[in-house]
């Protein structure tokens, strides 16, 4: 199951491309049909990985890069079907690709235990809507990027973005409390990775706000969003290089 | 009336989350109107952002005055009655500012004032959040400014009471000026009040204790975290505690798989056995939950004594109330948005005089 990895990954990949390119040959629906059969095997390796190791594979950082490299391909195909934005098909199949070759270089050791803790109806919920969050804060990122430089119909697209993950944002944070009240006894207890994720949920709390009540200010609102996906990056990997990683029960590496 | 002129034309204390305040064409600076960021406040002492700044900060820094005099001590939060009642004044005290007139009242509840004071919070919670916390981890010189207890310190509250007091005026104002339509933003910036009201007024009334069970004895005496002993109001006799652990085809023999403790309640005049206390699953009775905590398995690592943790929250209600409340809310969210489509938007904006974009960025994408 974990050898077929680089073929399942390598797959994804080139149906990706395959489908990108077909856009770029002027026939966007089959590719877009194409795109989808790359995240549709992916996520077919997720669900096998998951029935192999008889747990939800979401507990370590590299799990989690691999639910990110389908999720985040998957929002923009949300994007590309319902507002018809195709920019973040090529953006995300790029960053999907960076996850997975980061995982085939350093390889989980993907085993079966699960430690009591994380045994809780709250785990994949709490996991998925979370990286389904960082997806959609990632693509908002994009747009800011794509924004600065020079293609001002992306930012309308990063605002929705922003909007749609700040709601998964602010379910993720909760549905975390909920859980740490059963597992922990208190619903917070500003551990670091807790700090860094309030932080990030805020970091948006404010762009929204300041968006609404500026709604003029282009270039600071896409400057805010490249600082906010700093702090998001520094919830989901900075955490652990901290001087305060010691301490954090949220350590997930093996 | 095209798009931009909607977004522009407001005044911006009235941008309406519920409404769909349409993306403004992006329009070349010379039409752009004054930023209201540098528009004076209508009390005509503080510019808005400017002057939130200012006083939020000044207030915090205060706060590290005191904890430096005070030599870095823990703040000790108040018990009930008298977390109620400063709730209660603090409450009546936000009731009473919403219903003022007055330039000051409006700019404390302001948009302006409420990202000032969430960047307070924020900047304490990096520090927090990067400074190891707690008596033993952190270094000596985060010690004398309190850096090494941020989130029970006193500069800390500080920016909590701000923010709560703006937010508590934002939601009285647009309750009173929108009634039943204000339902979206209540449910969302309410459960936000809420629960932040109910964890730091509460936070003095919360009891965080450990107790050690040993099998075939009982007990009753807790140890909180400041090292004061306490009895819970029942006792536990621990029936049996296991440990059941993975096995070789698992990749990590030995690595924990379940912890369980079956033990018996025991009351004055009765007793219930056979109740089970395992992590993910508390037990519940007389207003203490009891925990059976897994990263600490035992004093010893013996298995035949476990590990509780007794925890008591009157608060506890409130929080999950605004937890529910902004759960509500973020459902909400998913089909009420404030942005408009950008579809739409895209065709919409001129791009007859960009902004100079940054020339490091367009390398990237060139």
């Amino acid at each position: 199951m974990i050898s077929l990895y680089p073929a399942f990954a390598a797959t994804a990949g080139g149906l990706w491309l395959g489908g990108l390119v077909l856009r770029r040959m002027r026939r966007p629906h089959s590719g877009l049909v194409v795109f989808i059969l790359g995240v549709a095997v992916l996520a077919a390796y997720i669900a096998m990985l998951w029935a192999y190791l008889g747990r939800p594979p979401m507990r370590t950082l590299g799990e989690t890069r691999l639910l990110y490299a389908v999720l985040l391909p998957g929002v923009a195909c949300i994007l590309a079907l319902r507002w018809r934005i195709s920019w973040p098909l090529a953006y995300g199949a790029a960053i999907a690709g960076l996850f997975l070759t980061l995982n085939a270089a350093r390889p989980d050791t993907f085993d079966k235990t699960l430690m009591p803790a994380l045994q809780s109806p709250w785990f994949v919920p709490h996991v998925v809507v979370y990286i389904l969050a960082y997806a959609f804060l990632s693509a908002s990122a994009l747009g800011a990027l794509r924004f600065l430089a020079g293609k001002p119909d992306t930012l309308p697209a990063a605002d929705r973005a922003v909007w749609i993950g700040l709601a998964l944002l602010t379910m993720g944070l909760l549905f975390g409390a909920l859980w740490a009240k059963e597992a922990w006894g208190h619903y917070w207890t500003w551990d670091p990775k807790e700090t860094w994720a309030f932080l990030t949920w805020a970091i948006y709390l404010a762009y929204v706000h300041l968006r609404l009540r500026h709604p003029e200010s282009h270039r600071l609102a896409a400057w805010f969003l490249l600082a906010a996906v700093a702090v998001l990056a520094t919830c989901w990997f900075g955490v652990n290089y901290l001087p305060s990683a010691a301490s954090s029960v949220h350590a997930y590496t093996n | 009336m095209n798009q931009g002129e909607v977004g522009r034309g407001k005044k911006p204390e009235c941008w309406q989350p519920g409404e769909c305040v349409p993306m403004p064409a992006l329009v070349p600076p010379a039409q752009t109107p004054l930023p209201a960021s540098s528009a004076p406040c209508p009390c005509g002492f503080f510019p808005g952002y400017l002057g939130s700044t200012l006083l939020v900060g000044g207030v915090v820094l205060t706060g590290f005055g005191v904890e430096a005099v005070g030599g870095g001590g823990q703040l000790v939060p108040p018990q009930w009655p008298v977390n109620a009642m400063f709730l209660t004044f603090f409450m009546g005290w936000i009731v009473l500012l919403s219903r003022m007139s007055g330039a000051f009242a409006a700019w404390l509840g302001s948009v302006p004032f409420a990202l000032a004071s969430m960047l307070a919070v924020g900047v304490l919670g990096a520090i927090g959040g990067t400074v190891p916390q707690g008596a033993g981890a952190a270094p000596a010189w985060a010690r004398p400014l309190g850096l090494d207890h941020v989130f029970s310190g006193i500069p800390f509250a500080i920016a909590l009471l701000l923010f709560l007091t703006n937010l508590g005026i934002a939601i009285c104002r647009r309750i009173r000026s929108q009634g039943w339509k204000a339902w979206f933003f209540s449910l969302n910036h309410l459960g936000i009040w809420i629960t932040v009201a109910s964890a730091l007024f509460g936070a003095g009334d919360m009891i965080r204790a450990r107790m050690i069970l040993f099998e075939g004895r009982a007990e009753a005496m807790i140890v909180d975290t400041r090292g004061r002993a306490g009895y819970l109001p029942f006792g536990l006799f621990l029936q049996r505690f296991y440990v059941e652990q993975y096995g070789e085809a698992s990749g990590r023999p030995g690595a924990p798989k379940r912890f369980s403790a079956d033990v018996t309640v025991l009351t004055r005049t009765k007793s219930f056995p056979n109740a089970v206390i395992e992590v993910n699953r508390p037990l519940r009775r007389d207003g203490w939950t009891l925990y059976l905590t897994n990263y600490e398995l035992s004093p010893n690592g013996q298995t035949d004594q476990c590990l509780i943790e007794a925890v008591r929250d009157p608060w506890l209600p409130g929080v999950y109330l605004g937890i529910f409340l902004m759960l509500g809310g973020a459902v909400a969210m998913l089909f009420k948005c404030p942005f408009a489509n950008p579809g739409r938007t895209a065709a919409n904006i001129s791009f007859s005089k960009p902004y100079s974009p940054q020339p490091a960025v367009r390398r990237l994408f060139s």
